[in-house]
């Protein structure tokens, strides 16, 4: 089917792969359906884009790229949300960017991923309060500081 | 909004399977357990609103997003941390 989209133009999509978020996302309780688009062959980014919505697009990324050490635990209960049970763990991670003026600042919400059950594409956005993260994880280390710049100290 | 006044250890009951019990109140605080089941889930309001916000943000600036993902695309490349 052809969708329409904002970012990407028109774009042939298979509805197979259409992902549904059963109760939307929080800030977009109404969009339900979205696809998944790959930035690059081998990169860390993607587009999940809305297919009833052509403005709506998040930019989300694998979070082990950035944060190797990232860990979430999910219940049982919630993972049943996405029609996840026992045997299966086939399931996606992604974490939502937020891309400001300057992209060197790009964050990661840490607190709430987004969830895919790989087997039947359905997700959501699992608030994942009992860890310390927040919404706003750098996603490049800080600069180090130019040798130019670093002279000036210690004046 | 329904509004009860309730003291400590008194309970409410909301539909079929949802308690919320006053636990203790001291000064402004008011320690408050529910009893849900487990695929309700319940969130402090504040945390539900910064996921909102967050979401938000992100999907704001198209256009601009458009330029600068070029630039994190290339970014992230010259960037990789060797393993």
């Amino acid at each position: 089917m052809k969708i329409q989209t904002a970012l990407l133009g028109e774009l042939e999509i298979d509805e197979n792969i259409i992902i549904t978020f059963r109760d939307g996302l929080p800030g977009f309780e109404k969009e339900k359906q979205f696809i998944i688009i790959p930035m690059d062959e081998n990169g860390p980014f993607y587009y999940l884009q809305s297919i009833t919505n052509p403005d709506l697009c998040l930019i989300i990324a694998d979070p082990f790229t950035f944060f190797p050490d990232y860990e979430i635990e999910i219940a049982d209960q919630e993972l049943r949300k996405v029609g996840v049970d026992s045997g299966n763990h086939n399931v996606a991670i992604y974490v939502i960017l937020t891309i400001p003026e300057d992209f060197k600042f790009t964050t990661a919400n840490l607190l709430a991923p987004v969830v895919i059950n790989l087997e039947n594409h359905r997700a959501m956005q699992y608030i994942a309060t009992k860890t310390g993260y927040t919404t706003r994880h750098l996603i490049f280390k800080p600069q180090q500081p130019t040798a130019a710049s670093a002279a000036g100290e210690g004046r | 909004m329904l509004v009860l006044t309730r003291k400590k250890d008194e309970t409410i009951v909301i539909g079929d399977d949802i308690e919320i019990t006053i636990v203790d109140v001291q000064g402004d605080n008011v320690r408050i357990g529910i009893n849900a089941p487990k695929a309700i889930t319940i969130y402090r309001k504040e945390i539900y609103e910064e996921i909102q916000a967050e979401n938000r943000q992100a999907a704001r600036n198209l256009s601009k997003v458009k330029d600068n993902l070029q630039k994190l695309k290339k970014f992230q490349t010259a960037n990789k941390t060797p393993e």
